[in-house]
């Protein structure tokens, strides 16, 4: 069996100097031959570079010369003869058919991952997490819950310590502790939201609205309860986490091309599970109530309120364009979701 | 003069976004599959891609890392990281931990640099470090005091209470800042010295012959462009206090959206800026024997380059980043060009013995890279 003769570089490992030269395969040998150089080198004494994609093959000879060829024949030689196969992993870079399938098995991972090794990890890290942790992070919440867009509460004493007593007795019926609650005047309108640990925040806006129902008190116990509900199965602090590890992968995936991706991807895709949790928020609402033999029509009514409030807000554009990637489900979706939960 | 005139010789790289994407698609399957432990050999791999298509008056460079040693290391980082994980749980070890890191710190940069360069080679002549950790030991504690005096005095939980930070501590955290950022400028162009002129070629020594005041124009530059970001991203904050918060929804969104998507714009120029000037002013200032390199990258360039990879990525869900990986690579590398002062055959090998990997692999866990 011959082979060649071919173009190459031989570089002897003492010095950097290149020395052209052609290489030919005869039998068991390769005969390297330039100006002042002539090897017979026992083919079992070569040692071939595993294959890197299109570059020159590299062949170690002993006493740590080199050889860099473009091509050559003999290379497939030399593979057959001196038992130089392609390693398994070249080999599934060669397919086009492992390239693909390869392809299909990182989208079905990401994606099984996303659905449900992603929540059940970061529960199992929330689990571990000391309620000293919890407390700091509900503190510095807190913090945001600030000048400009927060202002001091317009509610009176007296309004405020109707909505708790309201809380406390439905609470007190159930067994459950009561969380402390702060009030403030918000610029963007009605709202109420649980952060970690057990304080959650209501707006005047909010109250305002629950008072336009028809049964402002059943409302309001019905937003507390959902709140409640976020504290109970401490949704916070859950989806905190997993905002966090989502952030890590996202960022591993895209690399460091850009920051704004590496912050927006993760806020979009978090939301998924920030809908689960607002669905299991609102069969809390729906049990509290019931067990107060209150009735889920007056908070149904208060979320149309909020709908109707939200889109006639500025053009409609944005809240459309919005709800691909809201925090919450859509209206109909949670009416249905208290309907049967407060059956 | 009497060097011979000689023609520039240009870095080129070779390698294609298809190929390298397949290589980056199995080495990912892989390491999911084996949970992590795979990704020493792609690494490997990777890195081996790379090296082989960069090439240099017809030859190319190659990168002999071992998966074992990088795995013994990724396998230590983890260690130390996991510790480090638990500091908050318990102050004494904490402290502990956060000292004995400190302490080895300077060490682990030195292993990382070590590593990388012994196991870097061209034209079968391995690079070589010289440069030992007592060297960094007095640079590192003093840029570690200083960041750990304005980390501590700025910290929020260190005013639990919010009984407010009194005036002696603002003075002192304010202090220690501004000692940051103007040591920063002069550390980084230390280190950079440091890795450049005690890496050998061979036996051949490289130089390096940037001065600190050269890194001090770069960081310069792009403190102004974070104080133009930062003031582009006030506005919105002032015309919502100056409307009383009272103002309309839709305007507020409107406003912190082009505020945000105005700083990000800077953000995403400020990354190609930062790589462009230091990959330049590292190359016009290196030198190996009598050979000298030139850089001519341009920011402008870079940033498209940046703005493209972005836009497909996104596109492709993540996809396309092989391919964004390939093209930045190529116009960074082909940048660069040798001026040669004779030919290249006379750099004679050293001989150094083998370096475990450790270094590189927590540099690169604790997200501390030395780019060069």
């Amino acid at each position: 069996m011959t082979a060649g003769p071919a173009r190459a570089g031989y570089y002897d490992g003492r010095s950097s100097k290149r020395h052209e030269v052609t290489l030919e395969l005869s039998g068991a040998t390769l005969r390297v031959k330039g100006h002042g150089i002539d090897l017979a080198v026992p083919l079992a004494e070569v040692t071939l570079e595993e294959r890197v994609a299109n570059a020159p093959r590299l062949m170690h000879l002993p006493r740590g010369a080199l050889i860099e060829a473009a091509e050559f024949a003999g290379i497939d030689e030399l593979i057959a003869r001196g038992g130089h196969r392609d390693s398994l992993v070249v080999r599934l870079q060669g397919s086009w058919r492992a390239v693909l399938g390869s392809m299909v098995a990182v989208v079905c991972v990401g994606v099984s991952f996303y659905l449900w090794g992603l929540p059940w990890t970061a529960d199992r890290i929330t689990d571990a997490i000391p309620p000293a942790w919890t407390e700091a992070l509900g503190k510095e919440a807190m913090r945001g819950v600030a000048a400009p867009l927060f202002r001091p509460t317009g509610l009176s004493a007296a309004q405020r310590s109707q909505i708790e007593q309201d809380l406390a007795a439905a609470l007190g019926a159930v067994g459950a502790p009561m969380p402390k609650i702060e009030y403030r005047r918000f610029a963007a309108g009605p709202n109420a939201f649980a952060l970690p640990g057990d304080t959650l925040v209501m707006t005047d806006e909010m109250v305002a609205l629950a008072q336009s129902t028809r049964d402002p008190a059943a409302a309001m116990l019905g937003v507390l309860g959902h709140e409640y509900g976020h504290l109970k199965h401490r949704h916070p602090m859950r989806q905190f986490v997993r905002g966090s590890v989502l952030s890590i992968l996202i960022a591993w995936w895209i690399g460091d091309v850009s920051s704004v991706l590496a912050t927006a991807a993760p806020l979009l895709l978090a939301t998924r599970y920030s809908r689960d949790f607002e669905r299991e928020a609102d069969r809390e609402a729906a049990a509290l109530l019931k067990s107060v033999g209150r009735p889920v029509e007056p908070l149904i009514e208060l979320f149309g309120k909020l709908e109707g409030e939200r889109a006639g807000k500025g053009s409609d554009r944005p809240s459309r364009f919005a709800d691909y990637f809201s925090s919450h489900p859509g209206t109909a979706e949670r009416i249905r979701i208290l309907r049967e939960a407060g059956r | 003069m009497d060097q011979p005139r000689q023609a520039a010789l240009p870095l080129a790289f070779t390698g294609s976004g298809s190929e390298y994407f397949r290589i980056w698609i199995v080495n990912l399957v892989l390491t999911i599959l084996t949970l992590g432990i795979y990704s020493a050999w792609a690494k490997v791999r990777r890195l081996k891609y790379f090296h082989q298509n960069t090439r240099l008056a017809e030859a190319s460079f190659n990168y002999h890392g071992e998966p074992m040693a990088i795995l013994k290391g990724r396998i230590l980082a983890l260690a130390l990281l996991i510790a480090w994980n638990f500091a908050p749980f318990d102050q004494i070890w904490g402290l502990a931990i956060g000292l004995a890191l400190a302490a080895v710190w300077p060490w682990i940069v030195v292993r990382s640099i070590r590593f990388r360069r012994r196991n870097s080679s061209y034209r079968n002549v391995r690079f070589r470090f010289d440069g030992r950790t007592r060297e960094l030991y007095l640079p590192f504690a003093l840029l570690l005091g200083v960041f750990l005096v304005s980390a501590i005095v700025f910290y929020p939980g260190s005013d639990p209470e919010g009984a407010g930070v009194s005036g002696a501590q603002i003075a002192v955290g304010i202090i220690a800042t501004v000692m940051l950022l103007l040591i920063w400028p002069h550390f980084h162009f230390m280190l950079q010295q440091f890795s450049a002129a005690h890496t050998l070629f061979g036996e051949t020594r490289f130089r390096f012959a940037a001065r600190a005041w050269d890194f001090y124009r770069v960081y310069l530059l792009l403190l102004a462009a974070f104080a133009g970001a930062l003031l582009l991203l006030a506005v919105p904050f002032v015309v919502i206090r100056e409307t009383g918060g009272e103002g309309d929804m839709a305007t507020i969104i409107l406003v912190l959206v082009t505020g945000i998507v105005l700083f990000y714009g800077l953000l995403l120029f400020v990354g190609p800026y930062f790589q462009v000037r230091f990959q330049n002013l590292i190359w016009n200032n290196l030198s190996l024997g009598e050979h000298r390199f030139e850089s001519h990258a341009r920011v402008w360039a870079l940033f498209r380059i940046t703005l493209v990879n972005l836009i497909l990525i996104v596109l492709t869900l993540g996809f396309y980043r092989p391919f964004a990986v390939i093209r930045t690579l190529r116009y960074r590398i082909e940048a660069v060009r040798l001026l040669p002062a004779g030919d290249l055959d006379s750099f004679v090998a050293g001989s150094e013995a083998a370096v475990a990997a450790f270094g590189e692999e927590a540099v690169d866990l604790f997200d501390f890279d030395l780019a060069l």
